[in-house]
């Protein structure tokens, strides 16, 4: 590219990404810094340092159970969807039948169906088939959210896996089976690790379907937190939040140092 | 059934919705045998490949392999080795991985895979690389570890797709010497397709030449080239003159641009068609030659060794093929005789 012989190009296109990632940051380094204030109102800049507010989350029930329910509510979410979505991916990107057009714009909708609507119609079929509000519609939801981001990111593995692969280990003696374990899966694994944390980042973060579906007792993590920030402005909120951005980052930054963040968008 | 070949297939045909791949096919290769299945794109060569492995089923017709019908059978059942154009090595695999996949898969022991893999490598003369993956290695090593992935299993037909197609030239040439002679020496029955009419004919013990879904001829390299039956196969095999011609009325005599009489080497099937020359058949005439045909000189291309003259028989265009002393003197525009000895010129219809 042209402009990258020039200097003063450079130093602007420099300056321009440092405000674009100091303002995608700007949220997070706000709450992050609220967290670790000693005053008891939610407040930026920090006047001191304390380790308080985390002590408090972590001794808040709402906030632990709500996490647990979340973690585990994402991880299930997460399996079932690469269970279902795999082979969905699979059949949409190697087949050319009929229909199957009309089958992958189905499956791939919930991303662009607001989750508030989503949400509500989820809502009344759990009522109609009887599960109502609580787990089991939780479940139903979050696969049904992240279904799509899984089958999305697996199409376009697929397409740049080659079939002559799979022909010639099948010319080796390879069964189907054997084929989708030592060959199609060990080659789609940064698709899979990407499209899993697609999933479990999306349906640990959801807030617009789950406030349908939450029963009193089954409040996910971003439910609880929403419906605290109602009712109090204390920084354990805040806490919580830092520790879930924490989280988040870990767990990024562990699969760009085992398989390469470039490799998986 | 048929017994002595590794591969059968009987009325063979394929329809891809209306368009008709193969038609009524049958072909026996013999064991140990290298048969190349030649043609245009298009031909059907491919396709047989794949109805031979499994990839594709038959809309009609049989397949054997080793006498036993396999027409049902998946490919994983078939007991077939294949190269691919591209090779298609597993690149999560390193190279000693690649060889040993088969031999997982049909239950050998560690102890045993490690052996053949091992053996295996050193045929194919890549003792030490076994620990490296595909893309570590050159072309022609990944050619030759396709080959070993496959050989390993000791199939009873090895299918090579174009394998060398994406060599680039000298490499080419090396890798078809290597893998001749490694087939031979493993006494491998082999099919290899190709549209590369010289492969065809450096390697295959036998060719069977393939046009619209059908075989054309089939015979060794020398009796394709020499005496070819059709007009197909004497243009898609080498170069070719066809000279349209008449019966001059006499057993085995033709007559070509009018007034022109020749000699040939069998007879006539019909009334007119056409005559088969091959460029390198001409001599330029003396004296007491006999089949004589007078050509204008149109242009010359020295090659070395070798001339290629373009002549001119009345407004029929030819090619002749010349030592290269033999065309010294000699200029465009100019008269010449040629003669051409007549075990050389075959009447095609």
């Amino acid at each position: 590219m042209l402009w990258q012989n020039n200097k003063r190009s450079i130093l602007t296109w420099g300056l321009f990404q440092a405000i674009a990632y100091f303002v995608l940051a700007l949220p997070s380094l706000v709450i992050i810094g609220a967290s670790f204030n000693p005053g008891s109102v939610l407040t930026f800049p920090p006047h001191g340092l304390t380790l308080a507010w985390y002590v408090r989350a972590v001794q808040t029930p709402a906030f632990t159970d709500s996490f647990l329910l979340s973690v585990e509510l994402a991880s299930i979410a997460t399996v079932l969807s690469l269970l279902a979505g795999t082979p969905a991916a699979y059949a949409l990107e190697r087949y050319r039948l009929p229909g199957l057009q009309s089958v992958q714009t189905l499956l791939l909708s919930p991303i662009v169906i607001p989750a508030i609507v989503l949400g509500i119609g989820l809502l009344m079929f759990c009522n109609l088939i009887g599960i109502g509000q609580g787990l089991a519609a939780l479940l139903l939801g979050h696969f049904v959210l992240t279904l799509p981001y899984v089958v999305r990111t697996l199409i376009s593995n697929f397409s740049l896996f080659d079939v002559v692969l799979e022909e010639a280990a099948q010319s080796l003696r390879a069964s189907r089976l054997v084929i989708w374990y030592r060959v199609i899966l060990p080659n789609i694994l940064p698709g899979l690790l990407s499209a899993a944390i697609f999933s479990f980042v999306t349906s640990f973060g959801n807030v617009a379907l789950s406030i349908f579906l939450v029963s009193g007792s089954t409040a996910t993590l971003p439910v609880q937190m929403f419906a605290s920030v109602e009712h109090s402005s204390d920084p354990t909120l805040a806490a919580v939040a830092s520790f879930v951005i924490f989280i988040t980052g870990i767990i990024v930054l562990g699969i760009d140092r085992l398989a390469g963040l470039q490799r998986l968008v | 059934m048929p017994q002595q070949s590794a591969v059968t297939l009987r009325e063979v045909s394929k329809v891809y919705g209306d368009v008709s791949a193969l038609e009524r096919f049958s072909l026996d290769v013999p064991t140990g045998r290298l048969v190349c299945l030649l043609g245009p794109s298009g031909c059907g060569k491919t396709t047989t490949l794949r109805l031979i492995a499994g990839f594709v089923a038959p809309t009609h017709g049989w397949v054997f392999i080793e006498g036993a019908d396999v027409t049902a059978k998946p490919p994983h059942l078939r007991d077939i080795g294949i190269v691919f154009q591209h090779h298609a090595l597993f690149p999560h695999l390193s190279v000693f991985e690649n060889v040993e996949f088969g031999l997982r898969n049909i239950g050998a022991r560690k102890v045993e895979r490690r052996e053949r893999v091992n053996e295996m490598l050193a045929t194919v003369r890549l003792v030490g690389l076994g620990g490296r993956y595909p893309r570590e290695l050159s072309g022609g090593q990944q050619q030759r570890v396709a080959l070993a992935r496959a050989l390993v299993l000791r199939p009873a037909v090895l299918l090579l797709d174009e394998p060398f197609s994406n060599l680039d030239a000298q490499l080419r040439v090396h890798m078809r010497d290597e893998v001749r002679s490694l087939v031979h020496q493993l006494n491998a029955t082999t099919i290899l397709v190709t549209h590369d009419q010289e492969e065809a004919l450096a390697m295959a013990d036998q060719i069977v030449v393939m046009n619209k879904g059908q075989i054309e001829q089939v015979g060794q390299p020398s009796e394709v080239y020499e005496v070819p039956e059709s007009r197909f196969v004497a243009e898609f095999i080498g170069r070719c003159n066809l000279l349209p011609c008449k019966s001059a009325g006499r057993q085995r005599s033709v007559m070509v641009a009018g007034d022109q009489s020749l000699t040939i080497s069998n007879d006539m099937t019909r009334e007119s068609g056409v005559v088969a020359i091959r460029p390198e058949h001409f001599v330029v005439a003396n004296g007491s030659s006999l089949n004589r045909l007078r050509v204008e000189i149109v242009q010359f291309t020295y090659l070395g060794a070798r001339t290629y003259l373009h002549v001119s028989l009345q407004n029929l265009k030819m090619v002749v093929d010349l030592p290269s002393t033999e065309t010294k003197g000699l200029m465009i525009g100019a008269p010449l005789e040629l003669t051409v000895d007549p075990k050389f010129v075959r009447f095609l219809p």
